[in-house]
Parts: C-alpha cells; sequence; structure tokens
C-alpha cells in the first residue's frame, strides 16, 4: 500500500481466521458493519488443525447456539460433513448431541465462500506486526516495515495457539502456532498492556497416517447415521451434501505402551522441556502411559479427514516424541503394522491471556474496544472458540451501533455457561465445555435451542431467512404446545382399548396428552406423532420433537428451578469481598482466594474452588 | 433467622435461667448505645463504670430499692456479642428476678431476647463462625458427657472429618454421572456404568451411617432413667431400697425435687442415672392407681434401661405388655419350689434377656439390710435354670447386682460412643438427603434417562450443601480427570 493512499478505517479489525475470527466477522458483516478480517496468507480460514470433527456432547448444543444466533459454523459443518453421529442415543434426550466428521479442505472452502461474499466482510492477507491505539481510541496496524495497514474502531483478537507459540516434537523446538506455520509474536505492542497467564497452555495432536498403507479388516468400523439431525436450521434435517464415509476403531496394546514408557526421557511432557498445561481430558499417549499405569489398552479412532485426502487421524493418541518412537509405537496397533507417515505427532505451548481481566461480552477491562476470542482465552475446540466468537463479534458490533450488550445467560444456553465460567475464574488448565457444567443441563438441549435462542436473536432486529424460520417455528410451537395441555382423552370404553393397544397404560379419568408425553417408559416423541397422525394434523418434525420432550422433562425442570431460583436469588446477594477477606471468621486460605477473585457477589464467591462451608455460612449471615 | 432477630434493639434476658432455684442469677442486656440510659435504674453513675470490672450497686424502681447486684460492663466491640453488653448477679429468687426483667422491660428500653439471640448478635457481628455457634450451643446446653462431647466434637473435627468423607463420596458419585453422561464414549458403557453403581452404594452407605446418628434417642441418653416395672409385690420397691444403698450418688440429695413416683439418683462409672420405682401393675378400678400405671408406662418409654422385676409366684407374666425390657429379676429365688415355678415362665420369657434372681435367707418381706441371697448372673444368652447355688453372704449378692450394673455401663457406652449427631439444623439436613438417597436408589433402575438421574444426584447435592458447602463442577471434573483416563 502507497504512502499516499488513504488508510481505509473499519469498523471492526478480526486479526485471526479460525473458528472464532470467522464467526465474529460474519455476524458483525450481518449487523451492517464495515469488518476487516486479517489473517496469515498460508492458513486458509476455518482450518482444522486438530480432529477433524465439529460437535459432541456439550458442543453439539454449542454448534445449533451459534446457527439460531444466525452463525456460521453449522452451515459450515452441515456442507462438509462426512460423517454423523448422534452421541448418548440410549441415555435420554437432554443429553443427546450430535456430532460430525468433517472434510477439512471442504470445510475451510465453504469458510472461504460464506466469507469472501459477504459484501461487509473484507480479508485482508497481511501479517501484522505491530497494533497500536492512538488518542481518538483508534486501533492502528502495522506491518512489518511499520508501514500502516489499517485502522479499526474496535478490535478482536482470534489468534489461537499463535500468540508466544513454540511447538515440540522431541527434542526439537520451534517457533510457530502450528506446524508449518510461523507464530505471530510481534503484537507484543499491544500485548504489553494485556495480561497473559503466568502459565503457558499447551496442547497437542497426533500424527497423521496414510490410508493407503492402513489394513480397515482389523478395526471396527462405525457407519454414519442417517437418523442424525443437520445443524443448520434451514439445511433439511437428514440431507448430506457430501457422501458419507466410516470411522474405524482400533485399540492400542501392552507393546504400544511399553514403548512409549521406555522412553519417558525423550518425552517433552515428561523431560521437563514442556512446563505448559495441557488439558487433562484430552491427554497425550504419554500421559495415558505414565499416568494410569494400571491400564493397558486404549482405544483409537481412525478418523478420515477428508474424501479427497489420503490422510487420516488416528484419534487418541496425540503425541510430541521424537519422530522414530512415533513410528515405532503407532505400528504396534492393530491395522496399522505397515502404516505410513504424512505428518508426525507434536505438542505446542502458546501463551493465555489472564481471562478474569474481561468483561462478560469478551472485551478487555483494561483496554476499553479491545475483545478476545477463541484459544487465546485458555478454550480448547472449534465450537468453544465460535461461541466466543459470536459473543465477542455481536458485542463490539452493538457497541459500535451504541446498542446495549447482548449476554447470554448461563441458564439457558452453553454459550452463556462457558462465557460466565470463564470470566469469572483463573484457569489451571484449558476450559471446555461438558454438559456437567450447566446447572441447567435438562432445559438446555439440542431440541429446542429456537425456544431458547430466539429471544436473543430477535434483539438483532435483523430481518432474514433465518429469523423467519425462528417466527414459524414459535408459532407452530405455541400451537401444538396448547393443544397438549388441553386435548383431553375421556375413560370410554374405546379409548381405553385404544391405550392399551398402543402401550400408553391405564386411563381411569380424563388425561390431557401432555400427561401421556410424560409417562414413565414412554419415547414422548413417538406418542406425539403417533397422536397428530391420528388426529390429521401436521406440524413441523423439530416442533413436534421439541414439544414433546419438554413436556416429559418439565416435571423435573420445574422441581431443579425451584432450587435453582432460591439459589439464585441468594447468588444475587452482594458481598464486600475486601471486608471477608479479613475477617478472622474466615480461614486464612478462604481468605487468600477470595483476595484473588474479589467475588462481587454470593454465586461468584461460592464458586471459588475450595471455598468452605463455613465460609459460606459465615459469608451469608453477611450479605450486603 | 434474619427475620426472626431483625430488630435491633437492646435485648435482655436472664441467662441461668427462671427455672432453677440458684443463689445468683445472671441477667445480661446487650446493644444499648449509651451508658446514660442505665442511670436510671441504678443508684451510682453508670457512666463511670470501669469496663470488665464489678461495681456494687442497688437496682431501683423509682425510690424502690429491688435488689443488691454486682453489675459488670462489656463495651463494644469486646464483649460476647460484640455489643454493649451489661451484666447483672442478682440474687437468684425467680420473683425477684422476674421483677427486675420487667423493671426493664416497662420503658421499653430493651426487649425481651429471643431463644439465641445473644448468640445471633454475636455470629452476626462476626464474634464467631456458625460452626463455632453450634459448637457453642453444644457446650453450653450440656447437660450429659454426650452433648458436651458433640459440642467438642464440632470445634475439634470429629463430625467435619465425617462430613468431609461424605463430601468426597458425593464428589466421586456426581463424577461417576457425569463420566456416564460426558464421558462414556472415552471410558466405555458398561464401566461407567459400574463405577455409578458402585458410588452410588458407598455414598447411600455414608449418609445412612450419619443418619443412624442423629437417629438415637437422646433424650435418654442426655438425663438417663433406670426403670423398675413389674407387678405390684414383685419387690421392687425393697430392690430399689436395695440398689440405693449400694450405688447411691451424692446428687441425690436434692431438695424441692417433686416426685410423682419415687425416684433417687444413682451412679455407676461416673454417670448418673436416675432410678425410678413405679407403681405396681394390676388390674384396678382405683382412678389414681390408674393414673399411677399411666405415669409409669409414660415413663418407661423414655427410659434408658427398663428392669422387669418379677415375682415367679405371683402368676404368670405378660411381657408384652412391657416393651423393649433390658434386664429380668426375678425375685423370692429363697422360696420353696422357686425352681419350679421358674421353669413354668420359661415360655413366657423373652429370648436373651439378661436376668438374675434375687432372694432373701429368710422368707418374708425384702427390705434393707435384709437381702443376703442372690443368685450368679444368668447370663444375656438364655436364662439358665439349673440348680441355683444360694449365695451365702451380702458380697455374693453384689456380685449378682453387679451384672446389672455391668449391663447399665455398657449400654451407655455404646450409645454414647455412637457420637449422635444433636445439632439440629444437622439432623435435619441429614434426614432429608438420606430420605432422597434412599428413595433414589430404589428407583433409579428404572430411570432410563441418565440426564434425569443426574438431577436427582443434584438435588440431594443441593440438600446436603448445608453440610458440606457446594460442590462445584470443576471439583467433579478434576475427579473424572484423576480417576479416569479420559480423551478418546
Amino acid at each position: 500500500m502507497e504512502n499516499n493512499m488513504e488508510i481505509k478505517c473499519y469498523d471492526l479489525a478480526v486479526v485471526g481466521g479460525g473458528h472464532a475470527g470467522l464467526e465474529a466477522a460474519w455476524i458483525a458483516g450481518e449487523l451492517g458493519l464495515n469488518v476487516c478480517l486479517i489473517s496469515s496468507k498460508n492458513v486458509p480460514l476455518g482450518s482444522t488443525p486438530c480432529n477433524p470433527a465439529i460437535g459432541g456432547v456439550g458442543k453439539g448444543q454449542v454448534v445449533r447456539e451459534i446457527d439460531a444466533m444466525g452463525g456460521l459454523m453449522g452451515r459450515l459443518a452441515d456442507l462438509s460433513a462426512i460423517q454423523y453421529r448422534t452421541l448418548n442415543e440410549s441415555k435420554g434426550y437432554a443429553v443427546q448431541s450430535t456430532r460430525v466428521q468433517v472434510d477439512k479442505d471442504e470445510y475451510s472452502k465453504n469458510a472461504e465462500k460464506f466469507i469472501n461474499n459477504h459484501i461487509n466482510i473484507t480479508v485482508l492477507r497481511r501479517k501484522v506486526e505491530r497494533i497500536d491505539k492512538n488518542e481518538e481510541g483508534l486501533f492502528r496496524f502495522f506491518d512489518k516495515s511499520q508501514e500502516q495497514i489499517i485502522i479499526s474502531k474496535k478490535l478482536i483478537l482470534t489468534t489461537g495457539t499463535f500468540l508466544g507459540g513454540t511447538l515440540h516434537r522431541g527434542k526439537n523446538k520451534e517457533k510457530g502456532g502450528r506446524v508449518d506455520c510461523e507464530s505471530s509474536r510481534d503484537l507484543t505492542e499491544l500485548f504489553s498492556k494485556v495480561k497473559t497467564l503466568d502459565v503457558k497452555f499447551k496442547t497437542g495432536t497426533p500424527p497423521r497416517l496414510d490410508r493407503k498403507t492402513i489394513d480397515f479388516s482389523k478395526m471396527t468400523p462405525q457407519e454414519s447415521d442417517p437418523k442424525a439431525k443437520n445443524f443448520h436450521c434451514l439445511h433439511k434435517p437428514s440431507e448430506r451434501a457430501l457422501p458419507q464415509v466410516k470411522c474405524y476403531l482400533t485399540r492400542t496394546c501392552e507393546e504400544t505402551l511399553s514403548i512409549i514408557r521406555e522412553n519417558k526421557e525423550l518425552s517433552p511432557l515428561f523431560n521437563g522441556q514442556i512446563t505448559g498445561v495441557g488439558p487433562r481430558y484430552c491427554p497425550s499417549i504419554e500421559d495415558k502411559a505414565f499416568k494410569y499405569p494400571d491400564r493397558n489398552t486404549h482405544h483409537v479412532f481412525i478418523e478420515p479427514e477428508g474424501l479427497r485426502t489420503d490422510s487420516v487421524y488416528p484419534n487418541g493418541v496425540s503425541t510430541c516424541l521424537p519422530e522414530e518412537i512415533q513410528e515405532e509405537f503407532i505400528k504396534t496397533i492393530s491395522g496399522l503394522e505397515n502404516v505410513e507417515f504424512l505428518v508426525h505427532g507434536y505438542a505446542v505451548e502458546y501463551d493465555v491471556v489472564d481471562v478474569t481481566t474481561l468483561d462478560n461480552s469478551l472485551q478487555s477491562m483494561d483496554i476499553e474496544g479491545l475483545y478476545f476470542a477463541g484459544q487465546i482465552n485458555g478454550t480448547s475446540g472449534y465450537e468453544e472458540a465460535a461461541g466466543q466468537g459470536l459473543v465477542a463479534g455481536l458485542n463490539a458490533s452493538l457497541a459500535i451501533l451504541g446498542r446495549e450488550a447482548l449476554a447470554f445467560e448461563r441458564t439457558d444456553s452453553y454459550i452463556g455457561v462457558m462465557v460466565e465460567d470463564l470470566i469469572s475464574n483463573k484457569r489451571d488448565e484449558p476450559y471446555r465445555l461438558f454438559t456437567a457444567r450447566s446447572e441447567n443441563r435438562l432445559y438446555i438441549r439440542e431440541d429446542n435451542v429456537i425456544n431458547r435462542m430466539s429471544p436473543y436473536r430477535k434483539l438483532l432486529n435483523l430481518k432474514s431467512e433465518v429469523d423467519r424460520y425462528h417466527k414459524d417455528y414459535l408459532y407452530e410451537y405455541i400451537l401444538l404446545d396448547k393443544l397438549c395441555d388441553q386435548f383431553q382423552y375421556r375413560p370410554s370404553s374405546s379409548q381405553k382399548e385404544y391405550f392399551l393397544k398402543k402401550g400408553y397404560g391405564s386411563l381411569l379419568e380424563n388425561v390431557i396428552l401432555s400427561e401421556v408425553l410424560k409417562r414413565a417408559d414412554l419415547d414422548p416423541i413417538k406418542v406425539l406423532e403417533d397422536e397428530l397422525l391420528n388426529f390429521g394434523l401436521v406440524f413441523k418434525k423439530e416442533v413436534i420433537a421439541s414439544v414433546a420432550i419438554s413436556k416429559k422433562y418439565e416435571g423435573y425442570i420445574k422441581r431443579a428451578n425451584v432450587e435453582t431460583e432460591k439459589v439464585k436469588r441468594l447468588n444475587g446477594r452482594k458481598i464486600d469481598w475486601e471486608k471477608l477477606s479479613n475477617s478472622k471468621n474466615i480461614s486464612n486460605e478462604c481468605r487468600m482466594r477470595i483476595k484473588e477473585v474479589r467475588p462481587q457477589n454470593f454465586g461468584q464467591l461460592k464458586n471459588i474452588e475450595g471455598i468452605r462451608p463455613a465460609t459460606l455460612a459465615f459469608s451469608a449471615g453477611n450479605l450486603i | 433467622m434474619n427475620l426472626l432477630f431483625s430488630n435491633s434493639k437492646p435485648i435482655i434476658a436472664c441467662s441461668s435461667g427462671l427455672e432453677s432455684r440458684s443463689a445468683i442469677s445472671l441477667i445480661r442486656v446487650s446493644g444499648f448505645s449509651d451508658l446514660v440510659k442505665l442511670n436510671d435504674f441504678f443508684d451510682i453513675d453508670c457512666t463511670s463504670l470501669k469496663p470488665r470490672y464489678s461495681h456494687l450497686s442497688h437496682v431501683k424502681d423509682g425510690e424502690e430499692v429491688l435488689d443488691q447486684v454486682i453489675l459488670t460492663y462489656f463495651p463494644a466491640p469486646n464483649s460476647y456479642t460484640g455489643e454493649n453488653v451489661i451484666e447483672l448477679s442478682a440474687h437468684g429468687n425467680p420473683f425477684n428476678i422476674k421483677r427486675i426483667l420487667s423493671l426493664f422491660l416497662r420503658d421499653e428500653f430493651c426487649r425481651e431476647a429471643a431463644p439465641g439471640e445473644f448468640t445471633y448478635r454475636a455470629l452476626k457481628n462476626k464474634k464467631l463462625s456458625l460452626s463455632q455457634v453450634e459448637g457453642l450451643d453444644s457446650l453450653l446446653n450440656a447437660n450429659s458427657e454426650v452433648v458436651f462431647s458433640q459440642g467438642l466434637s464440632l470445634l475439634r473435627g470429629e463430625l467435619h472429618e465425617q462430613y468431609l468423607k461424605l463430601y468426597n463420596l458425593f464428589v466421586k458419585l456426581k463424577a461417576s454421572i457425569e463420566l456416564f453422561i460426558d464421558f462414556s464414549e472415552d471410558v466405555g458403557e458398561e464401566n461407567a456404568q459400574n463405577n455409578f453403581e458402585s458410588n452410588l452404594e458407598l455414598f447411600l452407605k455414608q449418609i445412612s451411617f450419619l443418619n443412624e446418628r442423629t437417629k438415637v434417642n437422646l433424650s435418654s441418653l442426655l438425663s438417663p432413667t433406670i426403670i423398675l416395672v413389674g407387678k405390684t409385690n414383685a419387690g421392687k420397691s425393697s430392690l430399689f431400697n436395695f440398689i440405693l444403698n449400694s450405688q447411691r450418688s451424692i446428687i441425690s440429695d436434692r431438695p424441692g425435687t417433686t416426685r410423682d413416683y419415687i425416684s433417687e439418683f444413682i451412679e455407676i462409672s461416673g454417670v448418673n442415672y436416675k432410678l425410678i420405682d413405679t407403681a405396681g401393675f394390676r388390674d384396678s378400678q382405683d382412678q389414681i392407681e390408674v393414673q399411677g400405671m399411666g405415669l409409669a408406662l409414660n415413663l418407661l418409654d423414655k427410659a434408658f434401661c427398663k428392669i422387669l422385676v418379677v415375682n415367679p409366684f405371683l402368676g404368670p407374666l405378660s411381657t408384652q405388655s412391657f416393651k423393649d425390657i433390658d434386664f429380668i429379676i426375678f425375685t423370692h429365688s429363697d422360696c420353696d419350689g422357686f425352681k419350679e415355678r421358674l421353669e413354668a415362665f420359661r415360655a413366657d420369657l423373652l429370648d436373651d434377656l439378661p436376668c438374675i434372681c434375687l432372694g432373701l435367707e429368710k422368707g418374708g418381706s425384702i427390705g434393707p439390710g435384709f437381702i443376703l441371697f442372690g443368685s450368679g448372673s444368668i447370663g444375656p444368652e438364655k436364662i439358665n435354670i439349673g440348680p441355683i447355688e444360694p449365695a451365702k453372704n451380702i458380697s455374693s449378692l453384689s456380685i449378682s447386682l453387679n451384672s446389672l450394673t455391668e449391663y447399665v455401663r455398657q449400654k451407655y457406652q455404646a450409645l454414647s460412643s455412637k457420637n449422635p449427631i444433636v445439632v439440629e439444623r444437622h439432623t435435619r439436613v441429614i434426614e432429608k438427603a438420606y430420605l432422597r438417597t434412599e428413595s433414589f436408589v430404589s428407583s433409579y433402575k428404572s430411570m432410563s434417562d441418565v440426564a434425569v438421574m443426574a438431577s436427582e444426584i443434584n438435588l440431594i447435592g443441593e440438600d446436603i450443601s448445608e453440610l458440606i458447602g457446594v460442590v462445584n463442577p470443576d471439583t467433579v471434573l478434576k475427579d473424572i480427570f484423576m480417576n479416569f483416563c479420559i480423551g478418546k
């Protein structure tokens, strides 16, 4: 860019084209803002550098929440999915989640298509060396030669593992956030003011293997589930954009683990080379070998990375051992005896922002207008990143438009759970969503995502196909909900016989349809579908499912809510953390923790790890 | 609690209680702002009261002197409640105390303290933590060793240990259901299921154990009674007198004790028991006697130890009318034909009850000093109706009584070593959580929905959060990651 050319000023600049960056840029574009998405030259948008899958328990809900808000992830996942699964299918509707395996190249291709075609989004393939904030509060972006590239009113940083990233593979250490990519260390001007955690976080990935050299006959195949539903609400639920493929299950054996155990001193994770904290829910094979010495076999899922590539992802054997040892132990796995490596596994350590310095729109409390989203915030997972991208993108946009900020409640979305968890507690390991983190799991389901998210979407004041879908859905939902509450079965002999025939149980007095849906051992969706067919009424399939499941859980949710309400009321009560942290009635340890976290209300106090009951009882007696 | 004690007016109470008659009673007033206001009630200048020194003064109602008292002033915040406090040591006549209290109450200077309000104020003013309050409460109200040690155990942490164990087991239980939901792909369905079941069992065991500890019949431990029941003329009164002679407690000479029945205190291994001689049981039309029998039955219900006294020459027994008898004493073992009579009772007797046989050297009325004759104890296994060797002297009789006192001692020790939980709040919480857990255990197998099961477990968690605090999800997740190899 020439000096004499006017430097373009954008409403919003998003640095990083990963899942967080995509959502942030996309929703801002949808809201009519002028967005610049800055991404490295050689990294495709929306890449999936680790496992080639979107969704999962809890995560599937997040993808649908993003989708209901008009986000991208659900669409991209549907369009590039090569295998579908419904997890926890036998464990009740509340904990069922969708997961798809995606074609990595296809996913990025679709991401590029959506972003490039958006009229309000400009993609800039430049490396930013420095960002600062001028006196007018505008962010200025400079390249290597200190030349100003662009200016923006707000900035969202979604640089993933690239911030201070170091790759490890055996003794080899190199700067970088991902294999074959440079790291972007030099945002230091800006980051000097941003508080990062003292410890680095660590993540890892397994080697990539050549499909042609695998003996699949020794493994258990897993088929795609044709009944699993697409993420995007406007896609037909069981339509498939791409041909479906199988995944395979194999396992490590004692030999695999003994090779690893014999080479402990060569493992950067165990010889002191890596000091970063890795996620315990996603351990490397080294972790598995050393931390669980009793176990002598572990599952390995063989997942294809795409339709046109021979690369497969062996899920479960993330490693950063030296290359020759990786090859040695991988070949002990049944079916992989003659396998050839395409890429070796590695670990990456990266800097993480101290998220307790962010507010619930993920904006820095120290630097106004600067937002953070994704792995840079110490989370793991594409879905978590995308969810934060949406939150940051939405709120940066609303701020530019002079509109009120939007905060997702933890009682009605996993995105809300995640954001609150993140900002209210210092994390000592990468954060991932689990359904266990929600107090309201029976309500935060996949099936009722429109009910949960449409009030938020409405606040955006957009008129798109998604909004029309929400309106139609809700119209039908309310109608069917009423019908279930009002339609009565009278205990006539013919009705009794019908109940018996259908297996609905006894009919001794007038019973409304809703009550039948609640009866134990009945599948509420099947019952409601059958009854509607009987009545000759037609409703959207997803409305029927959601109404039926909501009825089924109604009593449980209500009961849990009574408790939650009580707790919520108490949680909202203000406390004086300074006073508490000086009180003689509180143990030293608790006082230290209170000083560190500075809880504003009882709820935050309660969530501090290691707070003792006596402290809570005392604080409850001393509410402001 | 907050609503109950919302009024911040000064409060007054007689801390030593109005019921008992003692030489000195202590009256406390807490929460007044200014010593000047006290000048109306005393004949010394209260503003010059030296903190924590005793001052002799008169309490006066206008010109009338009500009592001479010792007055001590504890200024805030270094008093029990953290507020300004005065303590009056007044003469302990209940009438006198009432008169003084009503003087302070009359001009609305203060109001009567609700039970526990002094302690509540202490808690509120950060003088005590809640668990300390509970411990202190037990210490102060301890009228028996058990409650006293409970108070200590709260402060020392025996109960805390138990609650900690409960906490850990609950974390495990919660972890195992979350494992089932979020990670069954990682650890395998069957593994997850088995893990859940074994953790549920362990949790149930601990909450049942705690629940047991709340179920101990406290009243029987706090002021334990030993009661003698049996038909009229069975020999209860003679036995009563005899036991008294050998075990009489020093505290038995309490003046002013009302006696609707005859009772005295005896001491066995350092514990004071009230020994009660009840009216005999027989069919009677006499109203007074019927009432007396009713009273005996009532006492019987609450008794710590029930001794059935039987004269085998008095016709058949109806053990059914006396529930939970601890011990049987047969009298008249000196009389001719005793062995044969005893044989006749064999069928009526409850299994496994310990018994002894007592008798006189010479027939006739049994009175103190006359009992010279006893059998050896008849073991707790079953009544042994073999030849009963008459004991020839007092010491052998005492030996047979020893088996009674030994029984009492052991029973007391057994009950009190269960460390009963006496704090009302804990008892309530434990009971609720126990019932919920039990009903969950009996019904979860029919639940096909794991999310619903998890929600039930969360409700149990909310119940016990009062004891163990809130179990936050990070703790649960940590437990999972520590014990299971997660990550496929």
